[in-house]
């Protein structure tokens, strides 16, 4: 059974390279300091789930719908959200994935509560049936390197280049005729939608979902890997992604109790999140992520 | 008539840095906006560019109002300015900096999918031509380098050839030479000429009064928020109060 | 009328733990100007040792919770010390320390949860019967809550106002650079800020482990209500984070009128989400003076 759990990290590993290259859009390189990307992700994963559960409607169909949902709510968002800066960004964008949690929790006559929804199907494409854990592993793949070269080629056009400059001064920007708002919320948008197809993904990989998936300990999951990776590189995300995914496997066979084994797993994460913006802020591939270089010399 | 600034008025928490403010920039002149430190002439420069809301007044260029306008929109009408402390984009290249200015179309995000072909005759364009001006500026061999990693004159001067990327009409220098050495202060000063002579109509402020009298047509003088003088520098020399202005009133 | 009265005294005893857990988090930034998340593993930290000292090993309260306290404190300290104040000299310290100080509170909550394992712990206090005040059945050990924290309060703003150390503390959180160079040493200010800071949660640690259960996740929705009561008030200024406490803790019980109970912890984000948006310096906070360009 080796081959099987092989296969399943690789599955799980493909769902992070899909959260993190697309957070790091947002974080990388457009300077937005998004800790709600978890609730672009839940949105994904409940809407496809239910629509596959209530009416049937194919994975496909159900996936860009959460997709499209997502990415409407990201550019609504960003209404409110984008005029705060920085750490007060952060806030907001935790405050509303907080509030996601709290509606999937207790809008029970839809999401079914803390019960979760158990039974969602595995996906059909086209009448290509994604049965068995290979296939889904190189369905995995597929959307996996599908979701990084569309983001590779958005970050390297010209939209790309705005959102890099926003990102290091958006003053400057505007001054130079770039409708910054536009741009961000269009970031947002677009990195919310990529994030939902990663909750589609998942939900009918596990067939089961609920609230718990989706709390603030996943979020700091995926910044930590987007960290460790290294911002404004969609290479090092991919890096940080594989590797965190990997890292506390290990654990797994050591013969503790099941709590143990969480909490050595989530130390280990957040000793490497501490460890890498102590010592090796540029992550293993990328940017310095906290150091704003010099502008001029003040005076 | 280029710019028209008319009773501009702005004032923060109770201390009123602009206050009636009025003058006219010729179009293809060079004009300096001068005065002692807190007359309020970065505050004009960042009212102009819709940085900061006047709390009255009026601004006009070539007949469009501009307070009305977002910071975008007053830049898509051809108007572009440097910082005072330089804003560029640390962490692009300089030849980033530079293609980011072009004003070519407005980059959308779908575009590199939807029409690739055009998107790249387009960026060979702006890279083209943001080329050209780091050789004006004689950057070129920096062009990969990032722009946060260069000297505080070249990032000046990479400013400077930032806003010309922009093929803007009107140009607004915040102290293009100050903190800078003689070399590259004197290649600033013929750039500026160069442009004046390609009909670019450009502001600045600056406190070097040297290269004030030198190089501009036209001096506003600006003390406490208000228009105290205009004139050529000839007759700005001998004006008593500016030299009032600038030295106490009892000088 | 007795569901009024009832919501208040549960909004009273809410708010008297957000405020201290506010109060704590405004004292450390208004020195340090960060948003120090992990305010909230100390005071996950002061809920355990109390609970070690106190039911495990078995000395009395009189002993036990102020070594627990002692023990939040220094914690509070060792971190800013080890972790935090030398991320203070990035650039983009912001960013860099909001990071951090999240990795060190998910560290020291994994900490937890791998010696005390993740079973709801109880100190098991022999439960008395609720005195009736006003129509609200409010037990001893909530009384002790809703009592101790405006001591508690009064003491520090005592401290602030009357002493020479809270002088100095409150000129070096109006201008750090000006009370650096009246000769007030900074690094000191910042250790004493920590310090009382990290008490005040290790308190609101031990007082919620009494009156209700322990689990090592407790620590993550007491920060975030202290941050959000810290910013409704007026971020940095301790009496305004007080009181933004009382106002989290009543808004969110007297919000379950209406909506299903469920819905408590989204209420206060709701409010912060607003507070961010339209009064960013919060309730009794002064706007930022606009900087003169020139």
């Amino acid at each position: 059974m080796i081959e099987t759990y092989l296969l399943h990290l690789f599955i799980i590993a493909c769902l992070y390279v899909i959260l993190t290259t697309s957070l790091n859009l947002a974080i990388g390189y457009t300077g937005l300091l998004n800790l709600g990307h978890i609730a672009f992700y839940a949105i994904g994963a409940y809407t496809s789930s239910l629509l596959a559960l209530n009416f049937g409607v194919p994975f496909w169909i159900g996936a860009l719908a959460g997709a499209t949902l997502a990415a409407i709510v990201g550019y609504l968002l960003s209404y409110p959200t984008i005029k705060l800066k920085g750490d007060y960004l952060a806030l907001g964008t935790l405050g509303f994935s907080i509030i996601v949690e709290s509606v999937l929790k207790n809008w029970v006559s839809l999401t079914r509560g803390p019960l979760g929804l158990p039974g969602i199907p595995k996906p059909s494409i086209f009448g290509f049936a994604i049965d068995t854990i290979p296939k889904y592993a190189l369905f995995g793949l597929i959307l996996a390197v599908l979701v990084y070269i569309v983001l590779e080629i958005v970050v390297r056009s010209p939209f790309g280049r705005v959102l890099q400059a926003i990102r290091d001064d958006e003053m400057a920007a505007k001054t130079l005729g770039k409708d910054t708002f536009n741009a961000k919320a269009k970031a947002l948008a677009l990195s919310a939608f990529i994030a939902a197809i990663g909750g589609s993904y998942y939900a009918h990989y596990v067939t089961f979902i609920d609230p718990t998936f989706f709390s603030i300990l996943e979020t700091i999951l995926i910044f930590s890997m987007v960290i460790v990776g290294g911002t404004a590189s969609m290479l090092g995300s991919v890096a940080g992604a594989v590797l965190l995914t990997l890292l506390p496997e290990p654990l797994r066979f050591l013969p503790f109790p099941s709590s143990i084994i969480g909490g050595m797993r989530q130390a280990l994460y957040a000793l490497l999140l501490v460890l890498v913006i102590r010592w090796r802020p540029q992550g293993l591939i990328g940017e310095n992520t906290f150091k704003k270089f010099k502008n001029g010399v003040k005076r | 008539m280029s710019l028209t600034v008319k009773n501009l008025k702005r004032s923060f928490g109770g201390v009123e840095a602009v206050k009636n403010c009025s003058f006219k920039v010729k179009q293809g002149k060079i004009t300096a906006l001068i005065g002692p430190n807190g007359a309020g002439k970065t505050t004009v420069f960042n009212i102009i560019t819709g940085i900061i809301r006047p709390d009255a007044g009026n601004i006009t260029f070539k007949g469009e109002p501009l307070i009305v306008l977002q910071t975008h929109e007053i830049a898509r009408l051809s108007i572009a300015r440097t910082f005072q402390l330089l804003k560029l984009f640390p962490k692009l290249t300089c030849l980033e900096n530079l293609m980011i200015a072009h004003p070519g179309k407005d980059e959308k995000m779908f575009d590199c999918f939807l029409k690739p072909k055009k998107i790249r005759a387009e960026d060979e364009a702006k890279r083209a031509r943001a080329l050209e001006l780091l050789k004006v500026v004689d950057l070129e061999r920096y062009k990969d380098e990032k722009a946060g990693n260069l000297s505080y004159g070249q990032q000046k001067l990479l400013d400077i050839a930032r806003c010309l990327a922009t093929e803007a009409n009107l140009l607004l220098f915040d102290e293009p030479v100050a903190g800078v050495n003689p070399i590259v202060r004197e290649r600033i000063k013929k750039l500026l000429k160069e442009l004046k002579q390609q009909g670019k109509t450009i502001l600045i402020i600056e406190h070097d009064m040297r290269f004030v009298m030198d190089l501009c047509d036209e001096i506003i003088v600006l003390d406490h928020g208000v228009e105290i003088a205009t004139g050529t520098p000839a007759k700005i020399k001998k004006n008593k109060k500016v030299i009032e202005a600038y030295l106490g009133v009892d000088a | 009328m007795a569901v009024l009265s009832q919501l208040i005294a549960n909004g009273l005893i809410a708010g008297s733990i957000y405020a201290l857990m506010a109060a704590g988090f405004s004292m450390m930034f208004s020195i340090q100007r960060f948003m120090n998340i992990a305010h909230g593993a100390t005071y996950v930290v002061g809920a355990f040792s109390a609970y070690l000292f106190a039911k495990i090993i078995g000395w009395p309260f009189w002993i036990a919770f102020p070594i627990a306290i002692a023990v939040a404190t220094l914690l509070g300290i060792l971190i800013n010390h080890i972790v935090f104040e030398p991320l203070q000299k990035e650039k983009d310290k912001n960013l860099a320390l909001l990071l951090a100080s999240f990795g060190m509170f998910l560290l020291i909550e994994s900490i937890i949860l791998m010696i005390f394992g993740a079973d709801v712990k109880s100190f098991g206090l022999p439960v008395e019967r609720g005195m009736d005040i006003l129509g609200a059945i409010i037990t001893p050990l909530q009384l002790i809550i809703i009592i101790t924290a405006p001591v508690v309060f009064i003491g520090i703003w005592l401290f602030l106002k009357k002493t020479l150390v809270g002088k100095a503390l409150r000129a070096t959180s109006d201008n750090t650079v000006i009370a650096a160079t009246m000769g007030i040493n900074i690094r000191a200010m910042t250790f004493i800020s920590t310090g009382l800071g990290s008490a005040l949660a290790g308190l609101a640690g031990i007082l919620v482990a009494l009156e209700q259960n322990l689990e090592h996740s407790m620590g993550m929705s007491a920060i975030l209500k202290g941050l959000t009561a810290a910013i409704v008030g007026g971020i940095g200024n301790v009496p305004a984070a007080i009181l933004g406490g009382y106002l989290i803790g009543l808004a969110e019980n007297l919000g379950i009128w209406y909506l299903p109970s469920g819905y408590k912890d989204a209420i206060s984000f709701v409010i912060l989400i607003i507070f961010l948006l339209f009064r960013p310096q919060g309730f009794f906070g002064m706007k930022k003076r606009e900087e003169v360009a020139e």
